[in-house]
């Protein structure tokens, strides 16, 4: 009863309401629906706590029995611990703890601008690189399928530079469809558009329905196996 | 020596070598020394700056219309903040209540002793006891001279920067360094943000609102309300994911999570990506113009109907894909193919512009070789 | 046995790739070239969506992007709050990321200069002609309830400032008391969620500028749910291309004609010069990003011709 059947009432409860307020935007529905996004958020916060806490475990764990690469644990945990003082603290903050915990020239802002940024937005440019690596060695028109693929992609890069422009400015205006630039944004408006919204239909098919699942309590796999 | 060590190695060849192209082709590689700088933050509300009267200046910018309070000794910041936090008294039902306006106190944020401006459109200056007041009551800039680090740590963001590019040669010591950093920043980053702008304001600052007012009075007046005993309760519950005997009952707050999660997105994806899209999809195939049929958008209506519809009969797998269904499949694969092909390009795009971006911070803020 | 050129080409060590993208990149950063854009129908539509409206109306911008993702979105942002202030629309900023409202702060810092370089002597009032309402918690759980109810999050703005306080928040009531939403987005929460929740129940015009992984998603909202989206840089440039064109480049003519004594025409030039290149982020970062395609162009194409000379090949070595 305490492990499959009340968090079975609890998502019931709580999709349904959000449901109704849909409809019923007024009390009690309307008010319940925005206090259980807002119960949401709250809760949410939590599960970064619980990830925290994670980290701290598995890390620590790694140092204390010196398994392989534990320096490396002690750089991370040394982040993870300078980041969480300097943040909940909000040290060096222009306006002390009333100031806004993001607010330039803040430790925590410091920590934000010059080390999460820079290795973030690095990881993400990294794909650059590997997307051009992957244009030369996989991209290859092997089917007729693949080619079609290959040319959307082809005529969508060249359409989005200015070369795209140059290489058929000569096209007389009556056949200005024909143009590299025009013929690009014809894709995208039509045959892309197409498949994105089969794709946005089929999607959101199965995210009703899994949805709908949980709510009824069909679908119960997120609480686990019987034995834990 | 190992591979690793020799890749290591050679990024902080690379490091030194493009920091002497700063200094020789650049305006002059970013300082990393630590130095004083005058930086500019933006004023919250309910601020006010002290400073004895002999040494405060005021001047008027003729031109941007804005008034210049320049102490050279720095202001005593302070915050006006209500005298009591608490309930208010209880009033008479039947009779409305008078309004209460609360006392206003100044309550110490802290004290900067070098150079600082005030500067506004609108300035209120009031003197006292041999002290100037200075309030700004719509906004404006505080413009002190700070100790500042920005040098050593555009360096360091540099040196992280070229530390994950290395990753591109090979696995190394120092890409480990900073891939393990990141995760540890990131972690911390995240629970520092969900702490200050989640569970303070809407957890604590409706369950000890008076306590909350004291370190975040920009939240408002707020009502104690017993009701986020609930999360409260749902978010502990949630951390007893870790105990194994226990950890069970974290299904309660899963429950919660999921429950809302799929009540949201059931009426968000029913209105918006289903009947929206059906609807979108069901236009008109013969457009007319001025001129009559327009072949161009009769063409791309028509195409843009067979689309959807030849896609859809893809994703339908209740019958076997044979005869008109297995053509309309077939063409619903190249249509899909394009719409994947069409991402792949945009894809490419998001990725070199991040790429971009990274190359303008190392070659602007760093090295100064060229202007943002 | 030793490889010969084509060997080589085709089975080239990934890091020369790697290499040939970072300098496509840097060179044409380092010798600062960029091209004409050519402005496509939909970034003229949500151009002529705020031009079209009435001077002072109602514009609520969302700042849902962090400085990992500005490369992309801040040359649209700037350029969004330029054209606002320009036409005298009233900026109602708030954000759905926690770096937004900096990001907010900066962005309409720096539009405000640039108009007042544009416009000499022209006010821009916090609370008159523009308010930051700040981050609030709560993804699209935010929109949801400013769509009834703005004041129920929204009580104060980034300062503190009771929103009864505020000029500009009188009539405010909730989403359907805005003329235009625009939604400059990262990710979740974004364009879609505004769509979702906000622009499609309240029926208010959207409009959207997202990263460009994220764009081609947005697409199937077109025309019925969104007005249009700008899609990344690409996006970015050509809406700076029309601003310039349409709003800036006559302004700048008017005063030159005004002046018409050499020294300030020199000046306006030397303005003009430096806005289009240098404060033209869009633009200028479309340089590196068109030479980038033509190499990543390059690679598909000679990839393909090595790939149909192996198979070329293969099939030859059977039929012997």
């Amino acid at each position: 009863m305490l492990r499959r059947t009340i968090p079975m009432i609890i998502t019931f409860v709580v999709g349904a309401v959000l449901v109704v307020s849909f409809f019923i935007p007024h009390r009690p529905f309307g008010q319940l629906g925005e206090d259980f996004s807002v119960f949401f958020d709250i809760i949410s916060v939590f599960a970064f706590v619980l990830g925290g806490g994670n980290l701290v475990w598995i890390h620590g764990d790694k140092i204390s029995k010196r398994r392989p690469g534990w320096g490396y644990s002690v750089v991370c945990l040394l982040g993870f611990f300078v980041t969480l003082v300097m943040g909940l603290l909000k040290l060096g903050n222009p306006w002390g703890i009333q100031g806004d915990v993001t607010e330039a020239g803040s430790m925590f802002n410091s920590i934000y601008e010059f080390v999460f940024t820079p290795l973030s937005s690095t990881m993400f440019a990294l794909l650059a690189f590997y997307v051009a690596s992957a244009s030369y060695r996989a991209f290859r028109a092997k089917n007729i399928e693949a080619t079609i693929l290959l040319v959307a992609a082809f005529l969508i890069l060249l359409g989005r530079t200015f070369v795209g422009a140059l290489l058929t400015v000569w096209v007389p205006d009556s056949l200005a469809f024909l143009r590299v630039p025009n013929l690009a944004n014809w894709v995208m408006m039509t045959p892309n558009l197409s498949g994105q919204r089969a794709l946005m239909i089929g999607i959101s098919l199965g995210i009703i329905s899994t949805s709908l699942k949980l709510i009824l309590g069909i679908e119960r796999n997120y609480l686990g196996a019987d034995s834990e | 020596m190992s591979r690793g060590m020799k890749i290591s190695l050679g990024l902080i060849a690379v490091f030194i070598g493009l920091s002497l192209i700063g200094v020789i082709f650049g305006r002059g590689v970013t300082n990393p020394l630590p130095q004083t700088e005058d930086r500019e933050f933006s004023i919250p509300n309910n601020m006010v700056f002290v400073a004895p009267t002999e040494h405060v200046r005021q001047v008027y910018d003729e031109e941007n219309k804005k008034t210049r309070v320049v102490a050279p000794h720095g202001f005593k910041i302070m915050r006006q903040a209500p005298a009591e936090y608490g309930p208010r008294a209880e009033s008479d039902p039947c009779r409305p209540a008078p309004e209460q306006t609360p006392r206003l106190v100044l309550r110490d944020v802290r004290q900067e002793s070098r150079q600082a401006a005030v500067v506004a459109g609108q300035v209120e200056v009031s003197e006292r006891d041999g002290n100037t007041y200075v309030r700004v009551p719509n906004g404006g800039m505080l413009i002190e001279q700070v100790f500042s680090f920005r040098g050593v740590l555009v360096w360091f963001a540099a040196f992280l920067t070229l530390a994950i590019f290395s990753f591109m040669y090979d696995d190394n010591p120092i890409y480990k360094f900073s891939e393990h950093l990141f995760v540890g920043v990131s972690a911390a980053y995240w629970m520092v943000i969900g702490f200050w702008t989640v569970m303070v304001p809407n957890l604590m600052g409706k369950l000890w609102p008076t306590l909350v007012a004291r370190i975040n009075p920009g939240v408002g007046e707020v009502e104690r309300s017993w009701l986020y005993l609930i999360p409260l309760v749902f978010g502990l519950i949630l951390l007893m994911r870790l105990s194994r005997r226990h950890g069970w009952i974290s299904r309660w707050s899963l429950a919660f999570i999921v429950g809302t999660t799929a009540g949201l997105n059931f009426v968000g994806y029913l209105a918006s990506d289903f009947v929206g899209q059906i609807e979108g999809a069901m236009g008109p195939l013969v457009i007319t113009g001025p001129h009559g049929i327009d072949a161009g958008a009769t063409f791309s209506a028509v195409v843009l109907f067979i689309g959807v519809l030849s896609s859809l009969v893809y994703f339908f797998f209740s019958s076997e894909h044979k005869g008109v269904m297995g053509l309309a499949g077939r063409l619903g694969v190249w249509f899909l193919m394009i719409t994947f092909g069409a991402s792949f390009g945009y894809t490419v795009m998001g990725r070199v512009a991040l790429l971009v971006g990274r190359m303008e911070f190392i070659f602007a803020d760093w090295l100064n070789v060229i202007i943002k | 046995m030793a490889k010969g050129w084509y060997e080589r080409i085709r089975d080239i060590d990934r890091r020369w790739i790697f290499l040939l993208i970072a300098l496509a990149v840097v060179l044409p950063l380092l010798f600062e070239m960029y091209f004409p854009e050519i402005p496509t129908p939909m970034v003229k539509q949500v151009y002529d969506q705020i031009e079209n409206l009435p001077a002072g109306s109602r514009v609520l911008i969302d700042f849902s992007y962090d400085p990992a993702s500005m490369p992309e979105l801040q040359p649209m942002a700037i350029a969004w709050v330029r054209h606002c202030f320009l036409k005298r629309h009233r900026i109602y900023a708030m954000a759905l990321w926690p770096l937004g409202q900096q990001l907010a702060v900066e962005t309409i810092n720096r539009a405000i200069d640039f108009v007042k370089k544009i416009e000499p002597g022209r006010e821009i009032i916090y609370g008159t002609d523009f308010v930051n309402l700040g981050y609030k918690s709560g993804q699209q759980g935010v929109i949801k309830v400013v769509l009834t109810n703005l004041e129920t999050l929204y009580s104060t703005d980034i300062n503190g400032t009771h929103i009864s306080k505020i000029p500009m928040m009188a009539g405010v009531v909730n989403l359907k008391s805005f003329d235009l939403i625009v939604s400059v987005s990262a990710g979740l929460p974004g364009s879609k969620e505004w769509v979702q929740f906000g622009s499609d129940p309240a029926h208010v015009p959207l409009v959207s500028g997202s990263t460009a992984v994220q764009a081609p998603l947005l697409y199937p909202y077109y025309p019925r749910q969104l007005v249009g989206v700008l899609g990344g840089l690409k996006g970015a440039a050509e809406y700076e291309q029309l601003l310039f064109e349409r709003k800036l480049k006559p302004l700048l003519e008017k005063r030159l004609a005004e002046l018409g004594h050499p020294a300030g025409a020199e000046d306006l030039v030397a303005q003009a010069g430096q806005y289009l290149g240098y404060s033209q982020l869009g633009i200028k970062r479309m340089g590196p990003q068109t030479i980038a395609h033509l190499v990543i162009i390059a690679f598909i194409i000679i990839g393909n011709i090595t790939y149909f000379i192996d198979r070329r090949r293969a099939r030859g070595r059977k039929t012997r």
